[in-house]
């Protein structure tokens, strides 16, 4: 009589699994191979290629052009064949949006970037003596109409980068030098910034069914962002020691915004791949706060002291990552605890 | 031998597994956990860092008189550590990651002792090329097996830089990342390579890629030895692969490589060789659909843009031109590729799903 579960199949990583497990010998391994390359896959993917590197280098290429500074050219004519490619990447977004939206998204890419050459290029021409955060800034806002008609990731980290650069620009050449403005308001401004675009994103696929926010690599970066920035501020107080506001509010913005995004990431999507970020900026934060209490009496045991907080706090992690995971799958299995 | 899939059925009938096993299978199958790779990654950053602090500790408690000690020590730690990864703990336990640590420091307590003994600097090289090669098959970690991979190579390019071209710093890098970019091509792009092997090479097959792209970027260092023509020589050798693996298979797979291998070429005689080797990665992992390997290269263009922007020998005009022309010629090709009939076909059926 067959086996109930004879026809079950395994594919090379549940064969590879089980090995490590020593449920099945090493030699099962040969009887499975990893999925072929299908014809269609390889076409799509040498599609793709193509498409980004063309596109890639012909941004840079023009980029390069025009940091060469090209003496021949009459400014009207550097201004000119600029504005003539922004019109020209424009008019592909428009074009191309009905039947290749790939090629549509890469247009206005593309013409974003072209407004930084634009300006790049004016204050070459002009030397109009504007600091360089005015360009960062003047270049989010005049493309923000077309992130927002974009529907695009990418468009969006486009923006975001350019905030941030701006946004911290302006504190390191006006903020900081004029008003003595503490960095830790900018990081706790920009992070919440970082917070308010992740719930909005969530909101926004929640209850309007947004579908091109749905990819995660837009949250991920977010979240990486947002971590990085509260996680240095952090570290830099933790270390520091200054007894002040700012420096109180450097060190608990970051455990409150990590909170906020564990709890947020987990609650909405069971986003594993965030809370692995948030986990990461949360050991980089324990070892600052290590440093600040050995710092002052520095003997050859806190590099053992080291050692072992990073095992235990890498092991906590990994086994709390791989937990989440797991209940994860288990929910995408029995939904509702069916 | 190696489909895509194998049943329960098919292992008993191999005699891999008894009859009366099946049902413990098919409860160990419900626990199976499939580690990320970010997860890998977060495993290895940390399993490396904890192990150089327990390496600096025990370098800095001053065992110059018992340096023998400490490299038993280090045997015995890896030992331990890799016979109760084999035989206790799953690379699911959360006992796995302080294991990965265990064997890392205990590797680095041999070599470092083995250093302080002899002091000969090319014995550690050797002795870790060795212990890596001894190491690979045994420990059941991918990611070990990556960076194990990434030492022999380190050791490999230290063993030449010490013997065979002392004060030529680029030459060992070279002839490392001729080695790596052949292994790479070899092992990803499944070129004679069975497919239980290539699932056992895999960890191998990225880091060699990893290792190719470290390798272009040392060589273009100023004060090279080498000529530039020489590493893009060398750079064209996986392409070769790549394009030879194409004929041996339909008309559908081969056309798009080797277009795209011609494109790359192209690109080579054009700009430099950091670029033209994070385009060959990605290739490479379009051409064996990993996704890793085209995020490695993607990756990579960044840093090797802004080397080419910043590289003087060349005005950015001409840089400008080079680009600007590869960009056409990319445009134009995939403009040929789409009107092929099986490229049309394809993408009508992608369109129509």
């Amino acid at each position: 009589m067959e086996h109930p579960h004879a026809s079950t199949r395994l594919d090379a990583r549940d064969v590879d699994a089980l090995i490590d497990m020593g449920v099945l010998p090493p030699a099962a391994g040969a009887l499975v191979s990893a999925p072929p390359i299908t014809p269609s896959r390889l076409a799509r993917g040498v599609d793709l290629l193509l498409l980004l590197l063309s596109a890639g280098t012909g941004l840079s290429g023009v980029v390069f052009f025009f940091a060469y500074n090209w003496a021949d050219m009459h400014r009207f004519g550097k201004l000119g064949l600029i504005q003539g490619l922004l019109l020209a990447a424009l008019a592909t977004a428009i074009l191309a949006r009905t039947r290749a939206t790939l090629a549509s998204q890469i247009g206005l890419f593309c013409a974003s970037v072209f407004v930084g050459v634009f300006f790049a290029t004016f204050g070459q021409i002009y030397q109009t003596g504007a600091d360089a955060w005015q360009l960062f800034v003047a270049w989010a806002a005049l493309i923000t109409p077309w992130v927002i008609l974009s529907r695009t990731q990418s468009q969006w980290v486009l923006w975001i980068t350019l905030v941030q650069a701006g946004c911290w620009l302006l504190w390191t050449q006006h903020l900081h030098p004029i008003h003595d403005l503490r960095p830790e308001w900018v990081s706790a401004a920009l992070t919440t910034l970082l917070l308010a675009l992740i719930a909005a994103r969530d909101l926004l696929i929640e209850r309007r069914n947004v579908a091109w926010l749905r990819p995660m690599w837009g949250r991920t970066i977010l979240v990486a962002a947002a971590t990085l920035q509260s996680v240095g501020m952090f570290a830099f107080d933790a270390i520091e020691a200054d007894v002040s506001f700012t420096s109180f509010l450097g060190l608990v913005f970051y455990p409150a915004s990590a909170a906020a995004i564990s709890w947020w990431v987990w609650h909405h999507d069971r986003d594993v791949p965030s809370i692995a970020i948030v986990g990461c900026g949360a050991i980089a934060a324990g070892l600052s706060i290590l440093l600040r209490i050995t710092t002052d009496s520095f003997d050859i045991g806190i590099i053992f002291l080291v050692g072992f907080y990073l095992v235990v706090a890498f092991s906590l992690l990994v086994a709390g990552l791989r937990h989440l995971n797991m209940l994860e799958r288990l929910e995408e299995e029995f939904p509702h605890g069916s | 031998m190696g489909h895509e899939h194998v049943t329960l059925d098919e292992l008993v009938s191999h005699g891999l597994i008894a009859h009366e096993d099946l049902e413990g299978v098919e409860v160990a199958l419900e626990g199976v956990e499939h580690t990320p790779i970010y997860m890998q990654i977060i495993s290895g950053v940390g399993g490396l860092f904890a192990s150089l602090f327990f390496i600096s500790f025990i370098v800095c408690l001053g065992m110059e008189a018992s340096w023998g000690i400490s490299a038993a020590g280090g045997a015995a730690l890896l030992a331990s550590a890799l016979f109760m990864r084999r035989t206790q703990f799953s690379g699911t336990s959360p006992l796995a990651q302080a294991l990965i640590s265990a064997r890392l420091t205990g590797v680095g307590l041999i070599l470092v002792s083995l250093g302080a003994m002899s002091e000969s600097p090319s014995l550690v090289a050797l002795a870790c090329i060795a212990l890596c090669a001894i190491l690979y098959p045994l420990d059941p970690d991918r990611l070990m097996r990556f960076i194990a991979t990434c030492a022999a190579y380190i050791a490999g390019a230290a063993l030449i830089a010490l013997n065979v071209s002392p004060g030529a710093q680029d030459v060992p890098a070279y002839v490392v990342f001729a080695a790596a970019s052949l292994s790479s091509a070899l092992v990803l792009g499944r070129v004679g390579v069975s497919p239980a092997l290539e699932r056992t090479l895999e960890p191998l097959g990225y880091a060699s890629a990893c290792v190719a792209l470290v390798c272009v970027s040392i060589s273009m260092f100023d004060g090279s030895t080498v000529h530039p023509a020489v590493l893009r020589a060398l750079l064209v050798l996986p392409m070769l692969i790549l394009v030879a693996r194409a004929w041996t298979r339909g008309d559908a797979q081969k056309e798009p490589l080797i277009w795209a291998s011609g494109a790359v070429a192209f690109l080579a005689l054009l700009t430099n060789t950091g670029l033209l080797a994070a385009l060959l990665t990605m290739l490479l992992g379009a051409s064996s659909h990993r996704r890793a390997l085209i995020a490695i290269g993607t990756a990579s263009l960044l840093p090797f843009l802004s080397h080419y922007y910043y590289w003087l020998d060349v005005s950015l005009l001409a840089k400008s031109v080079a680009l600007m022309t590869t960009s056409a010629f990319f445009f134009a090709l995939r403009a040929v590729i789409r009107a092929r009939p099986w490229m049309r076909s394809t993408l009508d059926a992608a369109e129509a799903t």
